[in-house]
């Protein structure tokens, strides 16, 4: 997957879809607030390195906060911006746009507008990416 | 016998005095219309907004866009829609 984003076969777009609660919110705003110094890719694999119990602690402020030290981010921002909530509007509103767009569960993945659903082998998304890049090279 | 005793009234001068009085009531709404108008509520609330610089002091900056990876012009497009937890 590397190789098709480093060669420019390949755009990857994130889509929230903070469905199993408020942990579930908060570690999106908290993704949120990493990509603003920058950090969101390394914010989003540090987050599903330390999953835990759902809605259970693993993703409290403090421990968000922690994750975000871990990477060497601005602290002090960091938690200024989670506790303000200033992206919990658009957090929700990415999980209003999935389900409206037909979007029932994760991972869930759409590839030039082609649906695939739960965990996908990585020979399966090659295959997809070959085929859809062959026929805008045949177009 | 009745007494008149504001004297005699001529139709003429009952319609001045009428015409004096429409006008004076016309005069009267015009400067209650000025006082009372002017710009709509939304126009004032533009009028506050365009002094007011956006994302000023004490406001949070939220970007919108969403997080993505690679060339904007990338023939495949992959969207991913997951949870966190």
């Amino acid at each position: 997957m590397e190789r098709y984003v480093e060669n420019g076969t390949l755009r990857i777009q994130w889509r929230d879809f903070a469905y199993l609660g408020q942990e579930s919110v908060k570690a999106a705003q908290a993704a949120r607030e990493a990509r603003e110094q920058g950090s969101f890719w390394e914010y989003h694999d540090a987050l599903y390195e330390n999953q835990g119990s759902i809605n259970g602690g693993t993703f409290s402020d403090d421990k968000l906060t922690e994750l975000a030290r871990g990477l060497g981010l601005d602290v002090e921002s960091f938690e200024s911006g989670l506790a303000s909530g200033k992206y919990e509007m658009v957090v929700r509103r990415d999980l209003q746009e999935a389900r409206e767009a037909g979007i029932q569960g994760t991972p869930s993945f759409i590839i030039n507008g082609q649906r695939l659903t739960g965990p996908i082998p990585l020979e399966d998304f090659k295959q997809v990416i070959d085929d859809e890049l062959r026929k805008t090279e045949g177009a | 016998m009745r007494e008149n005793i504001e004297g005699p009234t001529t139709g003429h001068s009952k319609r001045r005095t009428r015409l004096w009085l429409l006008r004076a009531g016309l005069a009267l709404l015009a400067l209650a219309a000025v006082s009372c108008g002017g710009p709509s509520a939304e126009q004032r609330a533009e009028d506050r907004a365009g002094d007011e610089p956006a994302g000023g002091e004490g406001q949070a900056t939220v970007d919108l866009e969403h997080p993505s990876l690679g060339d904007e012009d990338a023939p495949v497009v992959l969207t991913e829609y997951a949870d966190h937890q």
